[in-house]
């Protein structure tokens, strides 16, 4: 069941079903160099892949930001992902569609529903990974001065 | 122009006192400096201004039946404006409950002022309402003042929690600038205090803590800041410091 919304936090100004920005914000992940972070997004039966960027290496959040309609129903889940391969994925989970969705890394342990993941995804079309937009990410700058001041190079 | 809103859900941990001697401090700072007092109790109001009354407050502010401008005061003992509380903010929420934007009616009513102050500090009331929203939306950043004998996790979550929801639901990102230590005592419980508040959350304990001292209280009953009031006071030099540390 999806989660109850304080009517206190709604907007006012928008309709039910209006167009709106969603950014999601996955924190506490720490993938390697070559692994990617991925968002699982289904709305209306639909699944789609979008790859989630780096806007904070010191608190490991990783973001995107997709179009949808002010509080549908949503489904979500996060994974990691090496060159073609699922290395681990969270729980899937249902949700609101509002401004923004924050959420922690928390990958699930149970290697048959990663299994389940791998072929959900390497299952589906090509056309599913989309390229949406991330909140500013960082660049490569912030990541060598992240280094140099955790481990003094 | 700067909006930060000084916030706690729980009461009784100097709000009020922080709010109005950081406004102080930054005038004497050189600052153009507004003050909202947006508790229905107007707590500041009072300790600036005493027992007046006034034609237009907070309340005529956020329900746009008044402009900023009508409804400044200036306080020559203080250097700043101050647009006065009353008990009818506390009907705000019924007022403005079937409002289109009811949550941005504070934001749209400061458009007109944000080039005449460098900053505008908002009192909070120590509920979750409507009132507390407009602030919230808004504000820029927030100060969380916290008494540590009355000091809990709890409370900040709450405070978290909040912030995040306004995030989600209105879409308005509000930094938190910092905690401020309040009524502190004496150094016993403060270390594992801030040390978990840094760890947990990540968020910035000022080291100026503000002294549980009597000055603080006279001040407010001769309606001075604690400075002008108590100039040697250990609380005097604690906001001073607090409102440097604050202003970088």
């Amino acid at each position: 069941m999806a989660s109850k919304i304080n009517p206190l936090f709604q907007d006012s100004t928008i309709s039910n079903g209006s167009n709106i920005r969603t950014q999601f914000e996955l924190k506490k992940v720490f993938p390697m160099e070559d692994e990617k972070v991925f968002l699982s997004l289904i709305e209306k039966q639909e699944k789609k892949y979008i790859e989630m960027k780096c806007i904070d290496i010191k608190t490991g959040t990783y973001a995107c930001s997709v179009w949808l309609k002010h509080k549908q129903e949503i489904g979500y889940q996060f994974f990691l992902k090496k060159e073609d391969q699922i290395i681990s994925a969270s729980e899937s989970q249902k949700g609101i569609a509002m401004y923004t969705l924050l959420e922690t890394w928390n990958p699930i342990e149970d290697l048959t529903l990663i299994e389940q993941v791998k072929n959900e995804v390497q299952g589906s079309p090509e056309n599913a990974f989309v390229e949406e937009a991330s909140g500013s990410s960082i660049s490569s700058e912030d990541i060598i001065e992240n280094l140099i001041e955790k481990w003094g190079l | 122009m700067s909006i930060i809103s000084i916030i706690n859900q729980k009461g009784g941990v100097a709000k009020t006192t922080t709010a109005v001697n950081l406004a102080y401090e930054w005038s004497a700072m050189g600052k153009k400096v507004l003050l909202i007092d947006l508790d229905p109790q107007a707590s500041a109001t009072k300790s600036i201004f005493g027992d007046l009354d006034f034609e237009f407050t907070s309340y005529d502010v956020v329900t746009h039946n008044a402009s900023v401008k009508q409804s400044v005061q200036h306080s020559e003992r203080f250097g700043i404006d101050v647009i006065p509380g009353e008990i009818m903010l506390s009907g705000i929420d019924i007022k403005l409950a079937a409002q289109f934007g009811r949550e941005k009616y504070l934001k749209r009513s400061l458009m007109s002022v944000k080039t005449k102050y460098d900053v505008v500090i908002i009192d909070c009331s120590p509920t979750l309402g409507l009132l507390t929203v407009n602030a919230l939306i808004a504000s820029d950043e927030i100060v969380i003042p916290i008494c540590p004998e009355y000091f809990s996790l709890k409370g900040i979550e709450l405070i978290l929690d909040t912030i995040n929801n306004i995030r989600a639901g209105l879409g308005h990102t509000i930094k938190i600038k910092g905690i401020v230590i309040t009524r502190y005592k004496g150094r016993k419980v403060i270390d594992s205090v801030i040390e978990r508040v840094e760890k947990t959350y990540g968020l910035k304990v000022f080291s100026d803590f503000i002294p549980d001292n009597i000055a603080v209280e006279e001040a407010h009953h001769v309606h001075l800041p604690v400075r002008k009031h108590c100039p040697e006071s250990k609380a005097a030099e604690a906001y001073k410091n607090l409102a440097k540390a604050l202003w970088r």
